[in-house]
């Protein structure tokens, strides 16, 4: 026992003491976590820090997406939430109506943010009822990567890749690989059964076959044609057996190991695959239906409602700054700026990573979001509720009809909306 | 335990113990079944990026780094989140034992009004999800402004009842006529908890001691919800964000993080374990 | 084993004795009860409260009856995870038993190094469930993971989807809980064996009985009452899986690994919705009630 106590004293004398802080903070709170991100952060945060002369500190909190809109809530409910919050433009309207975040007209006034030049369809989203309840500050819409190596082993072009439903076909046949056992040994894409990437395709198809999330009344409409030609799509690939079939928690490891040609997903994974040292290539999603579109969601610094307003024109110049900041963390987060000063920073455009990102950057016109409705962080969640992933999987596998699925996902979604 | 021959020889009268074979091949393969995930957690967590997915899977990185490593005791407030785990386990341990130890003797020992609905409540909360108790704990807090503490981290888990159940076991096995010579000479009930029970209660306060900080240790939801600043937040909440959500499934820097959280509990087991099998074993959970 | 009438106290007489007596008992019990009721029976009566009421936590709860019980025996999704979990306890709940009972009876055997091999099964017990998930997550990876390598030397082809397959996903989560827990269980029957008196062997060695029959008519005899303490608290742990779920699969593939646990924490944490959340709690609390009752009377504690 004396040497387990021995033990405990010698490593609470080693890890010394926590330090106190006397200046103005500004807490804020926010969902980019992981070692890299994390990193980044803190030396963005700590530029701000060292160069704000009027002893405004930034104190960060880090938390994965679903814990950041719990504890959002739950400091809320306590009337104690951070001041500053960063999320996605899809979930401000649902904690615009319980009541959390501020509407800031006139601190961006104040502070002389500009927001000429941001996407039309960003900026009405970032409005409820005619007033500003957040600002947006990057894009990450869904593209097409392709392994150069892979491509070239194949016969194919590494310079003119897919821009069709029936390029992106024949790409992917081509670089599937069967061994004599009749065992694949190498995708030509890796598409997941389901998960958030899956949704994120179902979501792209549909805006591309003319559908939408939401109808007139308000309900589901993924009983359109639309819908079902693009859940035909996702059940025609992978019974097609060019598809990797992951596993719906964020497997794409098929492309990650160099076993598949291709995989769709935002710009966030160009670190990474650059880094593993895998010589890839990035372009404009395909269109697969008829018109051409992709999906996207926005990453919004919010002010929340306070007991006292003496803290907000701190929070907003906390804001302003990390807008108009926004190359650094945009380039190794990996997402694009939406802010044009940001767009022109050098760090941005002289970055050593542009090349990859420049798809990124042209996909920001055909992009749509998902609708940002009061239900939102329910109806779209990735947990095993989610109606909308249980039914694309459901699909996927074949252990129901298209028609079944999309009947069964409308129900599942509405049930979420009209539940009060 | 001493004994004429060597039971665990593998030979038997000149010839060798088919019978004993097979019980060592099975154990051998236990050991491996069992150690193999800690052993591999271990090689990805020094296998550079470019590494981790080579496949065939390579038991030894061509290039091993502590990269990982580094960067969480670097660019991480690593060595706080460990002192603030100690804390609250300490903590939590401490306050577990102490009043497992003294509700213990009267429900192992005395007989007294409400003995039995005592016992039967606070026995059903092991039935409890603590899923429900989370919201209502939190709010709580946050009322008596205790939130982001490490009282509210640590205080909350000294009120599972695991530990109290297992020290009540324990203490009935212990001979009645101890108690009653202690009696006779005099001493007070508190006399004879510090004097007679705790001294043969060892074991079991290994035991409870062992499992009450692992579980304190790896606590993660209630900490998560309760703490959020560097100040407080403990090593499971910490590396949660170190490790991110999202697609960019990166098991080297997973793995390090696994690792990193696990060897401090390892640490403590391995220097309670020799009380530890004996403490369950006199629990008398035969009944 | 003394029974309990002996290990009690003889009754206390009547009257300041007995008052007395009592003052004492729960002056012992005060440090404890005193955090008990405040940080577990309070919040759990807040919680069982919460379960006849409308409560988003920002806000007041409203009370609405029966309501939110209603509304889960007709939720598809609530009783699929019922379903879920009781496929879950029949998986994983007999290995977790019967391997627990094999595994103490081989490191109870003397041989060389069980000391070793007893540390090496019990070490992932101070594992966190974050860690064990993730760690798992990698050995079962589809392409590249060192399960699907191993079974294809062996000629397991084409690797097994383990955790993208509605038909393996549950089987995969079991077997990640068998290698983390059934070490619980080994200690216990390991206790159990040693509380066997060495003289019952020794007497039945010098009768001629092999050790099969040794283990055929004394050890697993010996053993069966504590099969009435591990059996319950198995199958209520079992009951209760969530955390090796949501790091591995979040409950998919098609919800087939989604559990009530996880039913419960998405309704509270992800929708908000504490009434119906805590009402699932309660039912969750009541099925293996059952199984309690049984516990406690097989150990002689009520």
């Amino acid at each position: 026992m004396r040497k387990v106590l021995s033990v405990i004293l010698l490593m609470l004398l080693l890890s010394g003491a926590a330090t106190a802080q006397d200046a103005v903070t500004v807490t804020l709170m926010h969902g980019w976590t992981g070692a890299d991100n994390t990193e980044m952060l803190n030396t963005v945060f700590d530029r701000f820090n060292s160069e704000n002369e009027d002893g405004i500190v930034i104190e960060p909190t880090a938390l994965g997406w679903d814990d950041l809109f719990t504890q959002l809530t739950l400091t809320a409910a306590t009337g104690n939430p951070p001041d500053v919050v960063m999320f996605h433009n899809t979930e401000v309207t649902e904690f615009v109506r319980k009541g959390v975040l501020l509407p800031v007209d006139d601190l961006m006034a104040a502070t002389g943010i500009d927001l000429t030049g941001v996407p039309e369809n960003v900026i009405e989203l970032s409005m409820i009822d005619g007033e500003f309840y957040c600002l947006p500050g990057d894009l990450h819409p869904m593209n097409l990567y392709y392994n150069v190596d892979l491509v070239e082993a194949a016969g194919l072009d590494p310079d003119s890749p897919p821009t069709t439903g029936a390029e992106f076909m024949a790409w992917a046949e081509a670089m599937t690989i069967t061994d004599d056992d009749g065992m694949v040994t190498q995708y030509g894409v890796d598409q997941p059964l389901g998960g958030s990437i899956g949704r994120w395709f179902f979501h792209t198809l549909l805006y591309q076959f003319g559908g939408s999330w939401l109808g007139e009344d308000g309900l589901s409409a993924v009983d359109s044609e639309a819908a079902h030609q693009a859940l035909q799509y996702l059940v025609d690939l992978q019974a097609s057996g060019v598809s990797s079939q992951g596993s719906g928690v964020g497997d794409i490891s098929s492309f990650q190991n160099e076993r598949a040609g291709m995989v769709l997903v935002g710009p966030w994974m160009v670190n990474s695959y650059v880094r593993e040292g895998k010589n890839i290539g990035t372009a404009v999603m395909p269109t697969f239906g008829n018109v051409p579109a992709t999906w996207t969601n926005t990453h919004c610094l919010a002010l929340t409602v306070q007991e006292s307003d003496a803290n907000y024109l701190n929070s907003m110049n906390v804001v302003k700054w990390f807008l108009e900041n926004y190359a650094e963390p945009g380039i190794k987060v990996g997402i694009v700026p939406v802010l044009p000063v940001a767009l022109a920073d050098p760090f941005w455009t002289d970055h050593e990573f542009a090349q990859y990102y420049a798809p990124f950057v042209e996909s920001l016109a055909i992009s749509v979001m998902e609708p940002a409705i009061e239900k939102y962080t329910s109806v779209f969640a990735f947990g095993g509720q989610s109606p909308i992933l249980r039914n694309i999987e459901a699909a996927q596998a074949g252990d129901k009809s298209v028609e079944e699925a999309l009947a069964d996902m409308k129900a599942g979604i509405d049930e979420l909306l009209l539940d009060e | 335990m001493s004994q004429s021959w060597r039971k665990d020889s593998l030979y038997r009268d000149g010839s060798l113990n088919w019978g004993r074979l097979t019980l060592y091949a099975i154990l051998i393969f236990v050991a491996i079944v069992w150690g193999t995930p800690f052993i591999w957690m271990f090689v990805t967590s020094i296998k550079p990026d470019n590494e981790v997915f080579r496949y065939p899977p390579t038991w030894w990185p061509n290039e091993p780094t502590l990269l990982f490593y580094t960067r969480l005791f670097e660019s991480f407030p690593m060595m706080a989140w460990f002192r603030n785990s100690l804390i609250v386990a300490v903590i939590t341990t401490t306050l577990t034992l102490v009043t497992n130890v003294l509700a213990g003797y009267p429900l192992a020992r005395m007989r007294f009004r409400g003995r039995t609905i005592v016992l039967l409540i606070i026995l059903s909360t092991f039935l409890l999800p603590g899923e429900i108790l989370l919201v209502p704990l939190f709010l709580g807090m946050v009322k008596f402004k205790l939130a982001n503490t490490f009282f509210s981290i640590a205080v909350p888990a000294a009120a599972n009842a695991f530990g109290l159940f297992l020290m009540t076991q324990f203490f009935r096995t212990i001979p009645v006529e101890l108690e009653e010579a202690g009696r006779l000479d005099g001493c007070s009930r508190l006399g004879l908890l510090w004097r007679i029970f705790i001294p043969l209660s060892g074991p079991a306060i290994a035991t409870v001691a062992i499992f009450t900080f692992v579980r304190s240790w790896n606590d993660f939801f209630w900490p998560l919800v309760i703490s959020n600043t560097d100040a407080t937040r403990t090593v499971p909440v910490g590396l949660a964000i170190f490790v991110g959500a999202g697609l960019s499934i990166r098991f080297g820097v997973l793995m390090a993080s696994a690792a990193a959280a696990t060897i401090p509990a390892v640490i403590f087991f391995l220097m309670l374990q020799r009380y530890f099998v004996r403490g369950i074993s006199t629990t008398g959970l035969r009944g | 084993m003394s029974s309990l009438a002996k290990t009690l106290d003889k009754p206390a007489e009547a009257g300041w004795a007995s008052i007395r007596n009592d003052l004492i008992a729960y002056a012992f019990m005060a440090p404890y009860l005193f955090l008990f009721i405040v940080f577990l029976l309070l919040p759990a009566f807040v919680g069982v409260y919460a379960s006849f009421t409308k409560w988003g936590i920002i806000g007041d709860p409203k009370w609405v009856g029966f309501r939110n019980y209603d509304k889960l025996i007709n939720s598809e999704l609530f009783l699929e995870s019922l379903q879920n979990t009781l496929y879950f306890v029949i998986l994983a709940a007999i290995p977790l038993i019967v391997l627990g009972f094999l595994l103490a009876l081989l490191v109870n055997q003397k041989l060389r190094g069980r000391n070793i091999a007893r540390a090496i099964v019990f070490l992932p017990h101070v594992v966190s469930v974050a860690a064990v998930g993730i760690v798992f997550q990698w050995i079962l990876e589809r392409s590249s993971g060192l399960l699907n390598y191993y079974l294809g030397l062996l000629g397991v082809n084409p690797p097994i989807n383990w955790l993208g397959e509605p038909e393996s996903a549950m089987p995969a989560i079991a077997i990640t809980t068998i290698w983390w827990t059934v070490n619980g269980n080994m200690i216990i029957y390991l206790a159990g064996l040693q509380d066997i008196p060495e003289e019952l062997y020794e007497s039945a060695r010098i009768d001629g009985a092999s050790s099969w029959q040794l283990t055929r008519h004394i050890t697993i005899p010996m053993l069966l009452p504590i099969n009435a303490f591990v059996i319950p608290l198995t199958v209520i742990a079992c009951w209760r899986v969530f955390g090796q779920v949501f790091v591995m699969t979040r409950g998919g593939p098609q919800g087939s690994t989604f559990t009530v646990a996880q039913f419960i924490y998405e309704t509270a944490f992800v929708n908000f919705n504490m009434g119906v959340a805590s009402a699932a709690g309660v039912i969750l609390m009541l099925i293996p009630l059952s199984f309690t009752v049984v516990q406690l009377r097989a150990m002689k504690v009520i």
